[in-house]
């Protein structure tokens, strides 16, 4: 084999790697940032449902209430459940906001900010998603 | 035979050529993020303040 040969065949390898390695990166890059943002959008789909259900459920409750008491019973699952939506929707807004950084600044150095909302999102969804089933066993 | 030199040049006028490919795919491929934020409790802020007014004791 001559060295002329072997020498390119070498380039040949080292370029196909280099452009494997810009492709894998490059999807990387991708798929980081698409499964934060469909994350993010399942979260304020989940969101829009508990707003729904708050909004159905605690006014008409409100409206039955007639002494300080009744109002105080309906306190106790609507007030814990409007605070946790109100929690989820600003884990949501956070989340968001770190996710168009991430977009204009075009590189990872935002992952971190967007692992720290996406962490804060779920568990303010844990807690939504607790009050809202307190909320729906309360009015059952 | 073409040179390292000749194959780097081809594999980097490929490379230029299928990148508008490769970030056109990318791009159709991306989920839009709803940056719309969650509405506010409307309904039931209006109907608890309204409750509160209500039975307030005199």
């Amino acid at each position: 084999m001559s060295e002329h040969a072997a020498s390119a065949r070498g380039a040949r390898r080292s370029l196909c790697g280099l452009l494997l390695l810009a492709l894998l990166v490059l999807t990387a890059c991708g798929s980081a940032l698409d499964s934060a943002i469909r994350a993010t959008n399942a979260a304020r789909a989940e969101g829009m449902v508990a707003h729904d259900s708050i909004e159905a459920t605690c006014p008409p409750a409100y409206d039955d209430a007639e002494t300080p008491e009744k109002v105080a019973a309906v306190d106790e699952y609507c007030v814990p459940a409007a605070d946790a939506y109100e929690a989820f929707a600003a884990a949501h807004r956070a989340a968001v906001a770190a996710i168009q950084t991430a977009q204009a600044a075009k590189d990872q150095s935002a992952v971190a900010a967007i692992l720290k909302t996406a962490q804060q999102l779920a568990e303010a969804g844990r807690a939504l998603a607790e009050s809202v089933s307190k909320l729906v066993e309360a009015v059952r | 035979m073409s040179s390292p030199l000749e194959l780097a040049l081809q594999a980097a006028i490929a490379a230029s050529q299928a990148a508008p490919t490769i970030i056109d795919w990318m791009r159709s491929n991306h989920p839009e993020l709803m940056t719309e934020p969650l509405p506010p409790l409307r309904k039931t802020k209006a109907a608890r303040d309204k409750a509160l007014r209500r039975t307030k004791p005199k």
